[in-house]
C-alpha cells in the first residue's frame, strides 16, 4: 500500500484523532449543556431585534438545555466511534452529518468558527473517501459489500483509545466545573418577574419611572427595570417566614404567592403605598404542552 | 420466482403485522382516493372514527365541552390525541388476530412491498411539502416581519424562539428545506429509496426533537414521519451494522416487487414518481405565493431602527432621561411611520421625497431632512413640534444582514 493511500491506517490514525477529540470535546460541552448558558435576569427580557444572528441562536440553544443535551450527544457519538478502527467508518459520517450542520450554522448566522469547522469536516471526508465505494454498493446499489482487513490492534490503537478516554475525563470534569458555575443555587423568588398591575396610593401607575420588570437573581439583591428603560438596583433582605421583603431604606413589602409563578407585593416604597401583582416570565415557567388545539394562534 | 421465500422471525412478524394495521388506517383515506366512486366510503370510514372519537370524549373521558373536530388525521388536538389511541387500539387487536389466525405464515413479502410502497408515498410528499415551504423561505417569514422584532426574548413562547430563530436566517431556512426536499424527492424512485429514508430519518429526528423541546404543536405527526423513514430503513438494517459497526459482510439488499410482472410492477412505481415530481411543482407554487403574501413590497429605508442618539436644541438627551425621547423607530409599510418612547408607540403618517432627501410626519408637526451615512444608519435633522431635533438612527442587529 501506498504511505499516502487514504486507506493507510497510519494516517488514517492521524485523521481520526484530531477529529475524534474535537467531536468528544465539544460533544460534552453540549451534553452537559454549558456551551449555550441558560437564559438569566435581564438577557429574558433583552428585545429579539438587539441580538445579532448569532446571538439569537446561541439564546434559542440556551433556551433549553435539553435540546442542547442532544446536540451535544450526537457530537459525541461520533467521536467516540472515531476511537476505534472498525466503526470510524459510522464515526467520521455522523460527524461529517454533525459538521455540515454546524459549517451551515456558522456561515448562515455568521458566527466565526467557519476555517476550523471546514478543516474538520475535511478530516471527516478523507476518512469517508476511501469507503465511497463500498457505501454506494450498501446504500444506492443494494449489492454485497465484502469486510476490510482491520489493522491490528497493536499500541498505536490502545493510544488512541487512552487519549480518548483522556478527553472524555478532561471536558467532563471542565463541564461539570462550568456548568456548577452556570447554576448557583437559586435564591427565593429565583426569576424574572414581569410587573402586571402596580398601584400606587391608590390609584393605578403610569409614572414612566415605575417598575416594569424585577429580577430575582444575585441574594442580598433585587434588580428592577423601570417602564423608561433605567435598571435600579436594591438591596435586599428576604424574610421567607414572616413572608416580607426589605429593600434598604427605600421600601418593606409583604409577599404572597397566590398561584405558581405569581406575586402579590404590599407596602411601602420611596414613602408610598404600593400594590403590585407580579408573573414569572414565561419562558422561566414549564411550557411543554402534549394536546394543543388547531384554533391555538400559531407562532405569534 | 426461483428464490426461496425469506423466513422471518416470530417477533419480525408480529410487528410487521402491527405496523401494517397501523399504518393502514390513517392509509385509508388516500387509498380510497385512488379508487373512483369512493367518495361515500369515504365518508362513512370518517363518519366511523368521528363516531368512535365522540363516544370516548363524551362517554369515558367524560369532557365537559364539546370537542372540536380539526379532521386532519393524528395531530396533537384532542380530536388526533384520540384517534391515535383509536388506531392503537383497533392496531392491536388485529395484530393479535391476525397473528392467531395466520400462526403457519412465513413472510409477508409481497404485502411489506406494498406497506412500502405506501409509505413512500406519504412521507415523500410530506418531505416535500414542507421542505418546498423552506426552500423559499415561506415556512417561517424570513426574516422576520418588524413587529417580532421588538418582542422580548422571555415573553415568547418557546415555538416562537424557534420560529424567529430560523427566520433570522433566510439562506439557513432554505438548507433546511433543500434537506427535506431531497429526502423527499430520493424516495420517489425504488433504488434511491433507502438513501431517502436515511436522509428524511436524519431530518424527522432534528424536527420532532426540536418539537418536544420547544413546544411546537405538531409533535405526533413528525414523530409519524420519523417512524414512516425508520420502517423503510429496517429491512436494510442488518447490513448497514454489519458494514459500518461490525465490519461483516453484508449481503445484498433483498427488496420484492409489487407485481411479479416487471412491466406491470413498473406502474405504480412510474405514478409514485409522476406524482411526487408533480408535488415539488405544486410545493413551489404554494410556498412562493405565501412568500409573496408575507413580503409586500418594502418603502424606502424599511427596517427597525434604534435611536442612538437624539438631540434637542442642540442638547443630547439621554436614552433614560426624559419620556418622550425617542427609542426605536419603524418603518414597515409605504407612507406611514412608528415611534417608541418610554413604553409607548406612536403611529404617524409619513411623507417620504427620497429624491430631496425630506420627511414629513403627520399629525405632529414634524419635517425632516435625512441622510444615510453608511447603509445601517440614518441621520435626521429638523424640527419636531417647534423644536430643532437631530437623531442617529441605526438598524436594528438581527436584519442587519436581512433587509
Amino acid at each position: 500500500m501506498h504511505p499516502w493511500s487514504l486507506s493507510n491506517p497510519w494516517l488514517r490514525l492521524l485523521l481520526r484523532l484530531p477529529l475524534a477529540l474535537a467531536m468528544i470535546t465539544s460533544g460534552i460541552l453540549r451534553t452537559i449543556p454549558v456551551q449555550m448558558p441558560p437564559l438569566q435576569g435581564f438577557d429574558l427580557v433583552r428585545r429579539l431585534g438587539e441580538h445579532t444572528q448569532g446571538e439569537l441562536l446561541w439564546t434559542f440553544v440556551g433556551a433549553s438545555p435539553v435540546f442542547q443535551s442532544f446536540t451535544g450527544l450526537a457530537a459525541l457519538f461520533g467521536g467516540v466511534l472515531l476511537l476505534f478502527p472498525r466503526t470510524a467508518l459510522a464515526g467520521a459520517l455522523i460527524s461529517a452529518a454533525n459538521l455540515a450542520m454546524a459549517i451551515t450554522l456558522s456561515v448562515t448566522y455568521d458566527l466565526p468558527f467557519k476555517l476550523y469547522l471546514s478543516c474538520l469536516f475535511a478530516l471527516a471526508l478523507l476518512l469517508i473517501a476511501p469507503d465511497l465505494r463500498r457505501l454506494a454498493d450498501l446504500i444506492l446499489l443494494g449489492r454485497a459489500v465484502e469486510p476490510v482487513p482491520e489493522p491490528p490492534a497493536g499500541r498505536p490503537e490502545r493510544i488512541v483509545l487512552l487519549v480518548g478516554l483522556l478527553a472524555i475525563a478532561v471536558s467532563v470534569a471542565v463541564a461539570a466545573a462550568r456548568y456548577r458555575q452556570l447554576h448557583p443555587p437559586e435564591p427565593p423568588l429565583y426569576g424574572v418577574w414581569t410587573v402586571e398591575e402596580l398601584t400606587v396610593d391608590g390609584e393605578k401607575s403610569t409614572d414612566p419611572r415605575r417598575w416594569r420588570w424585577a429580577v430575582f437573581q444575585d441574594p442580598g439583591a433585587l434588580d428592577v427595570e423601570l417602564w423608561i428603560g433605567a435598571r435600579k438596583r436594591y438591596p435586599l433582605e428576604l424574610d421567607m417566614e414572616r413572608k416580607t421583603m426589605r429593600l434598604g431604606r427605600q421600601g418593606e413589602l409583604s409577599f404572597a404567592e397566590p398561584e405558581p409563578y405569581a406575586l402579590v407585593l404590599d407596602g411601602r416604597l420611596d414613602g408610598r403605598r404600593v400594590h403590585a401583582k407580579l408573573s414569572r416570565i414565561g419562558l422561566q415557567t414549564p411550557w411543554f404542552h402534549w394536546i394543543v388545539e388547531p384554533e391555538w394562534t400559531l407562532y405569534d | 420466482m426461483t428464490e426461496p421465500r425469506a423466513r422471518w422471525s416470530p417477533a419480525t412478524r408480529i410487528a410487521f403485522r402491527f405496523a401494517f394495521a397501523y399504518f393502514f388506517l390513517g392509509f385509508v383515506p388516500m387509498i380510497l382516493n385512488w379508487l373512483p366512486f369512493s367518495d361515500l366510503l369515504l365518508e362513512k370510514y370518517n363518519d366511523f372514527w368521528d363516531a368512535v372519537v365522540v363516544w370516548f370524549y363524551d362517554d369515558v373521558l367524560r369532557l365537559p365541552h364539546e370537542i372540536d373536530f380539526p379532521g386532519l388525521g393524528v395531530t396533537n388536538s384532542t380530536y388526533g390525541s384520540i384517534l391515535f389511541l383509536g388506531y392503537l387500539a383497533v392496531a392491536v387487536a388485529a395484530t393479535a388476530i391476525w397473528s392467531i389466525l395466520d400462526k403457519k405464515r412465513e413472510s409477508y413479502e409481497r404485502l411489506h412491498a406494498w406497506l412500502r410502497f405506501l409509505l413512500r408515498y406519504s412521507l415523500a410528499f410530506l418531505m416535500i411539502l414542507y421542505g418546498t415551504m423552506k426552500v423559499i423561505p415561506a415556512q417561517m417569514t424570513a426574516p422576520p416581519p418588524l413587529r417580532v422584532l421588538l418582542a422580548r426574548t422571555g415573553d415568547l413562547p418557546p415555538n416562537s424562539l424557534l420560529w424567529w430563530t430560523v427566520g433570522a436566517s433566510p439562506p439557513f431556512e432554505t438548507f433546511t428545506g433543500l434537506a427535506e426536499l431531497l429526502g423527499g424527492v430520493l424516495l420517489l424512485l425504488p433504488r434511491t429509496t433507502l438513501l431517502g429514508a436515511l436522509i428524511s430519518a436524519g431530518n424527522m429526528l432534528l424536527v420532532f426533537l426540536l418539537n418536544m423541546c420547544y413546544d411546537v404543536p405538531v409533535k405526533l405527526p413528525s414523530l409519524h414521519m420519523l417512524v414512516k423513514a425508520l420502517i423503510l430503513i429496517a429491512p436494510d438494517m442488518r447490513r448497514i451494522a454489519n458494514v459500518l459497526l461490525f465490519n461483516r459482510r453484508a449481503e445484498p439488499s433483498r427488496i420484492p416487487p409489487l407485481f411479479k410482472n416487471k412491466w406491470i410492477n413498473l406502474i405504480p412505481h412510474a405514478y409514485l414518481l409522476v406524482m411526487g415530481l408533480y408535488a415539488v411543482h405544486g410545493g413551489f407554487n404554494r410556498a412562493s405565493t405565501q412568500y409573496e403574501l408575507f413580503h409586500p413590497p418594502r418603502p424606502p429605508l424599511y427596517g427597525a431602527w434604534t435611536v442612538e442618539s437624539f438631540a434637542r436644541d442642540g442638547r443630547e438627551v439621554p436614552p433614560f432621561a426624559e419620556p418622550d425621547r425617542w427609542r426605536l423607530v419603524l418603518i414597515e409599510k409605504p407612507g406611514a411611520l412608528s415611534v417608541e418612547m418610554a413604553g409607548s408607540m406612536k403611529s404617524y403618517q409619513l411623507e417620504l421625497d427620497t429624491a430631496r432627501k425630506t420627511m414629513k410626519l403627520s399629525p405632529i408637526q414634524a419635517t425632516f431632512s435625512f441622510a444615510q451615512p453608511e447603509k445601517d444608519v440614518i441621520v435626521l435633522d429638523g424640527r419636531l413640534e417647534g423644536r430643532r431635533v437631530r437623531a442617529k438612527l441605526r438598524k436594528m442587529p438581527l436584519i442587519r444582514r436581512t433587509t
